[in-house]
């Protein structure tokens, strides 16, 4: 089960980081280390999980500093978005 | 005249005398030469070569000599001239006897009728007179000097001649040295050639032998055949408990045996231990006299009286001792203790590969188990994950998890069926310090009783029927990780003792085994059931629950914290769909709703199961979750005749019932039916669902 993250960098739009698998320990560890990174380049960062169908405790954990830190998270399942949403992370449903 | 001058018993005379081996000896023709030249010569009728010792002078060659003289070659020292000759060790002229003032009174001179004499002394290099060589007239003859020249001449010839045959005689005494010492030298290479042999033979024996049994019977055959012994014994030193424990006994052995094999003995006041202390062998020819060490009564109770110990040395350490007895006081030598030590070194050498050969099968019989139950395990695999749930109840719960998990504290995980007991309990392994190690897992409520014990404790080949080969338990596949006993309450009473043994020992033994296996092991234990009232009704035992009970975690049941319920759904709904590959929306809140308001008799795992199905069922993206009914509601056998169309209908007249018939509004039935009222009133007009006229009772159901 591997987590891949694709990184695009856009000048204007900042670094999108997109996700594909599922967002599990060790891999949120893997995203919370190349957010970090990309933080530093003071354009936003989006994190982009259309390609996430699950994410486990670790996974919610690091979602939930990296929305505190100001990474946007975009691109969500409706149902990921429930899940995001009860415990309090913002995100955005591919939906909307 | 009778008086031995001094020099006639010189020690050092006599002794060159006796290894000239001339003493007695045959005529030699040499010599005989000489006096035929002398009687020839000088024109006389007597000439001979004597050997003057302290008794008698001895006629080496004569020519001219009387009967009974000649036959009888020697004469006593009375009756000698030589004598004075080998005294004087100067030449003797005697121109006639019969006027010298002390020979004249000779008894030869009468006897024999010896006027004229001369003699010249036999003097070797040594600077010994051994004799003379004299002539001798029987009328008187004025010796002229060149007479004597001739017979020192004659003389100088004999001297040469015995010096000659004394290094002939040396010769032959060192060549029959060097003989006896060759030959000692080939016997002791010999000996030396067959005690390699033997060692050889013992190292043959033994260093191929893979179990203990044979090992020990090819030594003592091999010991028997150098070494006579009434009893041998093996002895092995376990280094970690400083005990010594017999491997095998040879020799006749008493019913019962005085001391029977496993036995343990410590190192102080021991043999064995003596040994190991001064790292040489100990050879007691009597066991009844000090120093005593205890083995010494017991044997001598068996009738042996002495013995020998030689340490069983590896690369430097003493992993044991070679022993034998016999029952004949004194029977044992130096010898044989430096025999025993070298055979001792082939055998140490052969048990060192023995126990280094069990230690690789053993590691490799647990790896290959390992592997198996880890490839059953990688199947049976629940998709867990992690727990879930935010409520008080289960926050309390991980905070313990938490708390207990790096310590190697027995945990007793409680609570009803299907509250998530193993996951709490792989929780505990994952955040332990074992973490990396294996997590074994046990169901005794699922095992036979009668192949649960040997399921956790493993057997020994041949322990009993279908024992076909020996086999690792769970207890010694769990070594070094964690082994979790699930259904803990469904342990038979007997194997209770023995986990309360493993419990506070850390040892047990496999099933018809006596070997004392010692594991490592952080136990975690499950049950459904209330073991304090199990203790009270005499089911449990109560020094066993007591152990367990160190740490309790107790997962409260679902209803006691429905809150967590709308998490959990959501979770197992992104689980399943995810397993499934199906696009599924989130529950809408009227099916959480509904979800929370069910008791969940069957917990999480019920919940997950509804989960599992619903999703299966959802079509369109929608989340189809299907009644919920207690389990007492009647076997769901005689529901498998009705259609599709029958279930629809009767779940959605017993909705109807839920909400008194209200169809629309938050608390209607198409909000809890996931419908829009449109399409419910559509669909209840197609099955014909129509809502009793009051008091009518029959269900609403109409003739389509």
């Amino acid at each position: 089960m591997v987590l891949r993250i694709t990184r695009d960098d856009e000048p204007v739009s900042g670094v999108t980081l997109k996700l594909d698998g599922r967002l599990t320990d060790p891999w949120a560890g893997l995203l919370e280390q190349e957010c970090s990174r990309a933080l530093r380049s003071t354009r936003p960062v989006i994190i982009d999980l259309s390609g996430v169908a699950f994410v486990d405790r670790a996974g919610l954990d690091t979602l939930s500093r990296l929305d505190r830190e100001g990474v946007s998270i975009r691109g969500c399942s409706d149902l990921v978005a429930s899940i995001l949403t009860a415990e309090g992370i913002r995100a955005e449903r591919a939906s909307d | 005249m009778g008086d031995l001058g001094p020099a006639i018993d010189d020690a050092a005379r006599l002794e060159a005398l006796r290894r000239t081996c001339l003493l007695d000896s045959p005529p030699e023709e040499a010599f005989d030469r000489l006096t035929s030249l002398a009687t020839s010569v000088l024109r006389v009728p007597v000439a001979y070569v004597s050997l003057v010792d302290d008794r008698r002078q001895f006629f080496k060659s004569q020519r001219g000599l009387a009967e009974p003289l000649a036959a009888a070659r020697e004469t006593p020292l009375s009756h000698s001239f030589c004598r004075h000759a080998v005294e004087s060790r100067e030449p003797l002229l005697v121109p006639d006897a019969r006027e010298h003032p002390t020979l004249r009174h000779n008894p030869a001179v009468s006897e024999h009728g010896i006027i004229a004499y001369a003699g010249i002394p036999l003097i070797t290099s040594g600077g010994h007179a051994l004799g003379a060589f004299c002539v001798v007239d029987r009328a008187p003859h004025a010796w002229t000097p060149e007479e004597i020249e001739v017979l020192r001449v004659l003389a100088r010839s004999a001297v040469s001649e015995i010096e000659l045959r004394g290094l002939a005689a040396e010769l032959t005494s060192l060549s029959a040295h060097l003989q006896t010492l060759v030959e000692s030298r080939t016997t002791e290479l010999r000996a030396s050639e067959e005690r390699l042999r033997v060692l050889l033979d013992v190292n043959n024996a033994v260093v191929t032998c893979l179990d203990r049994a044979s090992l020990f019977e090819a030594a003592t055959v091999a010991l028997a055949r150098v070494i006579p012994f009434d009893r041998a014994a093996l002895v092995l030193r376990d280094p970690v408990r400083d005990v010594f424990t017999v491997l095998g006994v040879a020799g006749p052995v008493p019913s019962p045996p005085v001391i029977p094999l496993g036995t343990e003995w410590p190192h102080t006041g021991s043999r064995s231990g003596w040994i190991l202390d001064n790292g040489r062998p100990l050879l007691t020819p009597d066991l009844r006299e000090a120093p005593s060490f205890f083995e010494h009564e017991l044997l001598v109770r068996e009738g042996i009286l002495s013995a020998i110990s030689v340490p069983l040395t590896v690369k430097g350490r003493i992993i044991g001792t070679l022993n034998t007895g016999s029952r004949v006081p004194g029977r044992y030598t130096e010898d044989d203790a430096s025999l025993l030590l070298a055979i001792g070194e082939q055998i140490a050498l052969a048990i060192e590969n023995l126990l280094a050969y069990e230690e690789i099968a053993t590691l490799k019989a647990r790896l290959e188990e390992e592997k198996l139950y880890l490839q059953e395990e990688a199947k049976a695999e629940a998709a867990f994950g992690d727990v879930v749930g935010g409520s008080r109840a289960i926050l309390g719960v991980l905070e313990g998890v938490r708390k207990v998990a790096d310590t190697d504290s027995t945990v007793l995980v409680t609570g009803e069926t299907g509250t998530g007991k193993e996951m709490i309990v792989r929780a505990l392994h994952d955040l332990s310090r074992r973490k990396d190690k294996i997590l074994v897992k046990v169901n005794c409520a699922a095992l036979p009783a009668g192949v649960i014990e040997s399921e956790l404790f493993g057997h020994e080949k041949g322990a009993f029927t279908g024992a076909l080969s020996r086999k690792l338990g769970r207890f010694e596949l769990a070594h070094g990780g964690t082994l979790f006993l699930d259904e803990i309450g469904d342990l038979p009473g007997d194997l209770q003792a023995k986990l309360l043994r493993v419990l506070q020992d850390g040892e047990f033994e496999r099933v018809g085994g006596t070997r004392t296996i010692k594991v490592s092991v952080r136990l975690v234990a499950a049950t459904n059931r209330d073991l304090a009232q199990a203790v009270a009704e005499g089911k449990f035992r109560a020094d066993l629950f007591y152990r367990l009970n160190v740490f309790p975690i107790h997962i409260p049941p679902l209803r006691e914290r429905l809150d967590d319920v709308p998490r959990l759904v959501r979770h197992f709904v992104m689980l399943y769909a995810a397993k499934m590959g199906k696009q599924v929306g989130p529950p809408s809140d009227a099916v959480l709703s509904r979800l929370s308001a069910y008791a969940w008799p069957g917990n999480v795992r019920e919940l997950q199961n509804v989960i599992e199905r619903a999703v299966i069922l959802s079509s369109k993206g929608r989340l189809e979750v299907a009644d919920l009914e207690a389990p007492t509601a009647g076997p769901s056998a005689h529901r498998a005749g009705r259609s599709l169309e029958d279930v629809e209908r009767e779940h959605i007249l017993s909705v109807l019932e839920t909400t008194g018939w209200r169809v629309s509004g938050d608390r209607g039935a198409a909000k809890i039916l996931g419908l829009k009222r449109t399409t419910l009133e559509a669909r209840m007009q197609r099955l014909g669902i129509v809502r009793p006229a009051a008091g009518s009772g029959n269900g609403g159901r109409q003739p389509a």
